[in-house]
């Protein structure tokens, strides 16, 4: 199936999560890692985080192979124009509610390579970020940090529709 | 030789985990914060990064007085040459791990400051 992406309009919509399916998602949270034109300096941080030494899965957070898996997408890079289509696609893979984390100063704000007409400036051009995570790259702890605390607070701030 | 044979046929000289972790972050993250009284915003760290994460706000005329030095945390790349390039030695790095922000982090913020000694 193609995708026209220039009927798309970009960022895409706010989509409105709950408190307490935020909650549920909390307690085994699922990432899917993205890289939409990053360095590899954000992933390899966040390939640290499965090792001993930060070890994620004590604190139930798992990185997954398939966005159809995924509760969150991690997005590092500053969104380049070519993976868009990637993008989209496995944006609209992910299950609801999804939320999007911006690792790293490109995907924050296009970092060293914002203003260039091959990138987006940062996830935020493309899609509403839930938390983002400044750094070049951030260290692993500030990403677990966000990924418990942060998004404790996110889903604080977030309505209970009952 | 002998001796040490003996610890290591004996298990006595086998080495657990160290008690105390080596050191995580060796890198320079987390926020730059200004001792109290030393920035005279004369705008040579905004002149010196090299991703312009770092700018001075305020009237040129003013003399000083009103200038004040805002930071952008999603656009530094902890490189410290505003620690290199500050002349009244004001900046400092802050570790610390709670840089995340809810929703896009693309904000100026003026510098916290921090007591000077």
């Amino acid at each position: 199936m193609a995708i026209h992406l220039e009927k798309i309009e970009f960022p895409l919509p706010h989509e409105p999560a709950d408190t307490e399916a935020l909650r549920a998602m909390l307690g085994s949270l699922h990432f899917r890692h993205l890289d939409v034109g990053s360095c590899n300096a954000c992933d390899n941080e966040l390939i640290a985080l499965g090792g001993p030494h930060y070890d994620m899965q004590r604190l139930g957070i798992d990185c997954v192979a398939s966005p159809r898996h995924a509760d969150v997408l991690m997005l590092t890079g500053p969104v380049s124009r070519n993976g868009l289509v990637a993008f989209y696609e496995t944006y609209t893979c992910t299950p609801l509610p999804r939320l999007v984390i911006a690792v790293g100063n490109c995907a924050c704000t296009g970092g060293v390579f914002a203003g260039s007409y091959a990138v987006f400036d940062g996830a935020r051009d493309v899609v509403s970020v839930a938390i983002s995570i400044p750094g070049c790259p951030p260290a692993p702890d500030e990403i677990l940090a966000a990924l418990t605390a942060g998004l404790r607070a996110y889903a604080a701030l977030q309505k209970t529709t009952s | 030789m002998l001796k040490q044979l003996w610890i290591a046929l004996t298990n006595r000289g086998v080495v657990g985990a160290p008690d105390t972790l080596p050191p995580a972050r060796m890198n320079i993250t987390g926020k730059p914060v200004l001792t109290a009284g030393r920035c005279t915003a004369c705008g040579d760290c905004a002149r010196a990064c090299p991703v312009s994460a770092l700018r001075i706000v305020g009237e040129e005329s003013s003399g000083g007085r009103g200038r004040t030095l805002e930071f952008s945390a999603g656009r530094c790349i902890g490189c410290a040459r505003c620690i290199e390039a500050c002349q009244p030695n004001a900046i400092a790095f802050l570790h610390g791990t709670e840089t995340w922000r809810i929703g896009a982090d693309d904000e100026w913020r003026s510098i916290d400051t921090r007591e000077g000694k």
